[in-house]
């Protein structure tokens, strides 16, 4: 399961996860999107299911689950991909509303604690399973006008590593894919260049690979996509 | 008989109670209580299948309320279902009146989707079986957003999704809460674990308890679906082979581990 799959990182991930076999079900807020990449990795012969739904929305959390479930069979791998900046432009932690730093912490925190908590136990019952938690460079270093986000990200950097500690059957670990030209992006730094940054799609290839060689990787780790 | 109104705040003070099989003797105890009777080579096997938000409202062609509760998905895609009268949850099931007689062929409409009955029972008009307007994650969606848990006119409010699912769910194929794992929470889950007590799941898609309709209660429990994963037939043929002792977690787990010995 993957969310955010709509765009950017998660659809290449979800398209570079259906390539090497797995079962896909993607979920985003925007259904036509949703649908359209799911329908791109079908007609390239993946198994794609669409499960549109707002990962900050407490009440879609066990659609999410269980509709998955129903469709793709018991969840092996949970890509927590989905995250929001919050307003943007980004803005000064003074001009922030408290507001809109809770739905930054719903969406990029609390929603995949949510579905984790409802998925991670029939991994830990079956005695295996592996969540990714994808972090961000604002996770560790503090930047003007990122605070929102970088908050939430730190913390679900935390969340990876007290997962990790409290349930050994299960494997966690927090990936920052590194700057990629993506929607979100553009809509955080709009003065890039573009043409400078790394493709989605070689990041999501970097992850996927992370994700088949997960047992060789310390549960609660966080790891880099270097350049 | 006091029924339970509604779940536990503290699950682990669920009541537990222990019947010794050789003296009869009973012991009146707590669920947090269930470590003291197991022992390092048992299993413990619960029902890892999710509660489904089987309970739909719709309407028949000529506008007739009528609640369909969700028993099986079919291998043809079809569901096996019960049909109720539009009355809510606080009337009790055995006092809900007759639904609409619908035959092979009518359409329900609900909120969002819409479904056909394919066939009816032999046994009563009120079991059908039926088959949406759509499949895959478009109708799994669909149920999630119109669909609530089946209703007990015991409780003191409606339950949500999140009252009826336990700690381990994983498929959606149970119409009523697997109850008995109801209480076991991962605290306790994990301290049998540790202390060498092994966790094993099935998934059984345990049907309605009641729908107030004699002859399909007479008939109940209906064939029903569940999965035994390989590694719980090895840890139960271990522990049988080791003088270790099976725990079914509840009566849908000990018709699953039956239905397959």
């Amino acid at each position: 399961m993957i969310t955010g799959a709509s765009k950017g990182l998660g659809a290449a991930l979800a398209g570079e996860m259906a390539s090497l076999g797995a079962r896909v079900a993607l979920v985003a807020r925007g259904a036509t999107e949703l649908e359209a990449v799911a329908a791109r990795i079908r007609a390239q012969g993946g198994d794609a299911h669409a499960l549109p739904a707002d990962m900050g929305d407490k009440r879609a959390i066990h659609a999410i689950a269980g509709a998955a479930a129903a469709v793709v069979g018991p969840i092996d791998v949970l890509i927590h991909n989905a995250s929001t900046l919050g307003p943007t432009p980004l803005r000064l932690l003074l001009d922030t509303e408290c507001e809109d730093l809770g739905a930054v912490l719903e969406t990029n925190l609390i929603g995949p604690f949510r579905l984790t908590r409802v998925i991670a136990g029939a991994m830990a019952l079956r005695g295996s399973g592996l969540v990714v938690h994808v972090s961000s460079d604002a996770a560790v270093a503090a930047y003007p006008r990122w605070g929102a986000y970088g908050v939430s990200k730190a913390a679900l950097d935390h969340l990876n590593r007290s997962w990790a500690v409290e349930l050994p059957e299960v494997r966690f670990f927090s990936v920052d894919p590194g700057e990629m030209d993506t929607d979100m992006h553009a809509a955080a730094v709009p003065e890039a260049n573009r043409a400078t940054l790394a493709r989605p799609l070689d990041a999501a290839r970097r992850i996927a690979r992370m994700i088949v060689d997960s047992d060789r990787i310390e549960s609660g780790s966080r790891l880099v996509v270097t350049p | 008989m006091i029924p339970a109104r509604w779940p536990r705040e503290d699950a682990l003070l669920e009541r537990l109670l222990h019947v010794d099989p050789r003296t009869g003797a009973l012991r009146d105890a707590r669920i947090v209580d269930l470590p003291s009777f197991l022992r390092p080579g048992d299993v413990l096997v619960v029902n890892d299948a999710a509660t489904l938000p089987g309970s739909l409202r719709g309407r028949a062609a000529d506008g007739t309320p009528v609640e369909v509760r969700i028993l099986l998905e079919l291998p043809s895609g079809a569901f096996r279902a019960v049909l109720f009268d539009g009355a809510d949850w606080r009337t009790p099931t055995e006092h809900r009146l007759p639904p609409p007689v619908l035959a092979a062929g009518s359409r329900i409409d609900f909120a969002e989707l819409s479904a056909q009955i394919e066939r009816v029972a032999r046994l009563s008009p009120r079991l059908v079986e039926l088959r949406f307007d759509r499949t895959g994650a478009a109708l799994w969606s669909a149920l999630y957003r119109i669909g609530r848990p089946v209703q007990y006119s015991h409780a003191a409010a409606p339950l949500e999704l999140w009252h009826v699912q336990l700690g381990y769910a994983s498929r959606p194929w149970a119409a009523e809460m697997p109850s008995a794992g109801r209480a076991l929470r991962w605290e306790l889950l994990l301290a049998l674990r540790r202390r060498g007590i092994r966790l094993t799941s099935i998934t059984h898609g345990a049907g309605l308890s009641a729908t107030g309709d004699a002859a399909i209660d007479a008939a109940l429990p209906m064939s029903e679906r569940f999965e035994i994963p390989e590694a719980t037939v090895g840890a139960v043929a271990d522990a049988r082979e080791h003088r270790g002792r099976v725990v079914a977690i509840g009566t849908s787990v000990v018709r699953a581990l039956e239905g397959a010995a």
